[in-house]
């Protein structure tokens, strides 16, 4: 990306050197503060008592693999400079920090995204043009109930055609998507599909290279967009949920079919199997202080 | 929806394709390894055909892509 659209993006780029703002990301941390997500992906420690790593990284110079986790709670930057060393690395694994086991993976190595920096902060960098997408094999992560509430942070590059960024189905069906973006308007939707028979849209205006955090919550009988903390409307969820434990998918980061591959950043998704609307404002406001935007 | 790549009539074709790039990037490093191969096929029940996407790292294997016409809009 041309420097000069970083510097208007964010303007806390001078040019090739990021200027520092103190840290928000000390314990305790945001799962500390607001437990029980079913699934938990983020290049920051979002956990005091995870011990395992942020992501498993391919070199693509010769194949071989490193997990790097934290250090103070960041992403450990250098182990993963050190790593790659000038060449470029690519995401196989996305942990689950939640404890439940959710990791993103894809074995194909064209389609795992590359991993960058935007704002001072490690992220993850799906392309349309290569599919690139992570999944999760581990099935359940929104409560059977229908109701959820996803937080997360996108920058998209491209706002042509659907782009999206999160989902998770039940065969066809699609419980949650972000930035399903149609056509040329530059329009953006968020649905909220919670049965066989409905889809329940709620648009918001997104420009490329722009970020956004989004906080989609479904309720029992509504979903609440908010992004960047303001909210974005809601939509009556109609429908009762029909999906059941024994047959829900995995969850899709970056694209579910090639049609709809995401073209942009992500460095944090959190989900949680419950209506979060009394934490909302304190999670994203952690998000948005640490994200710096 | 355009893409560049390329395209095979059955599966056959396509994961033999696949195979030489695996082979060619030695990829499975390890048995074990996340990354069990270097591209993958994807196949368009609309146009029936099976498809690679291009990437730069497949010239040497696949030699130069095509571009070419699938339908992968679904209905949400």
């Amino acid at each position: 990306m041309p420097s000069k659209i970083f510097r208007k993006i964010f303007p806390g780029w001078n040019g090739g050197t990021y200027i520092d703002r103190a840290s928000v990301n000390v314990p305790p941390l945001l799962l500390d503060l607001y437990p029980g997500a079913s699934a938990a992906y983020s290049t920051r420690k979002l956990d005091q008592n995870y011990t395992g790593y942020a992501l498993q990284v391919r070199r693509v110079s010769d194949n071989a693999t490193l997990d790097i986790g934290f250090v103070n709670n960041e992403f450990d930057s250098i182990a993963f400079q050190t790593f790659i060393s000038g060449t470029t690395g690519r995401v196989s694994i996305w942990y689950d920090q939640s404890g439940n086991g959710r990791n993103l993976t894809n074995g194909t190595a064209l389609e795992q995204p590359k991993l960058t920096i935007v704002n001072n902060k490690y992220a993850l960098a799906f392309e349309s043009s290569n599919g690139t997408r992570l999944i999760s094999g581990v099935t359940n992560a929104i409560a059977t109930n229908g109701i959820y509430s996803t937080f997360g942070v996108g920058l998209i590059f491209n706002t042509t055609g659907n782009k999206i960024l999160f989902h998770q189905d039940q065969g066809s069906v699609r419980i949650g998507q972000w930035f399903k973006v149609t056509g040329a308007s530059n329009n953006s939707v968020v649905f909220s599909n919670n049965d066989t028979t409905n889809a329940n849209d709620i648009s918001f205006n997104s420009s490329p290279y722009s970020m956004n955090m989004l906080s989609l919550i479904r309720k029992t009988s509504s979903a609440e967009l908010w992004v960047n903390g303001f909210t974005n409307g809601s939509t009556p969820a109609s429908g009762t949920p029909s999906y059941s434990a024994g047959n829900m998918g995995g969850i899709y980061v970056g694209r579910r079919t090639l049609g709809e591959a995401y073209d942009g950043l992500s460095p944090e998704l959190i989900l949680y199997p419950a209506d979060m609307t009394t934490d909302r404002l304190a999670i994203e406001t952690n998000i948005r202080n640490y994200y710096g935007f | 929806m355009v893409f560049r790549g390329y395209t095979y009539t059955n599966a056959t074709d396509a994961q033999a394709a696949v195979q030489q790039c695996d082979i060619y990037y030695g990829i499975p490093k390890s048995p074990d390894d996340v990354t069990q191969h270097w591209t993958a096929y994807e196949y368009s029940q609309n146009d029936n055909i099976y498809f690679i996407l291009f990437d730069e790292s497949l010239l040497p294997v696949l030699g130069e892509p095509i571009e070419f016409d699938v339908n992968l809009e679904e209905e949400i």
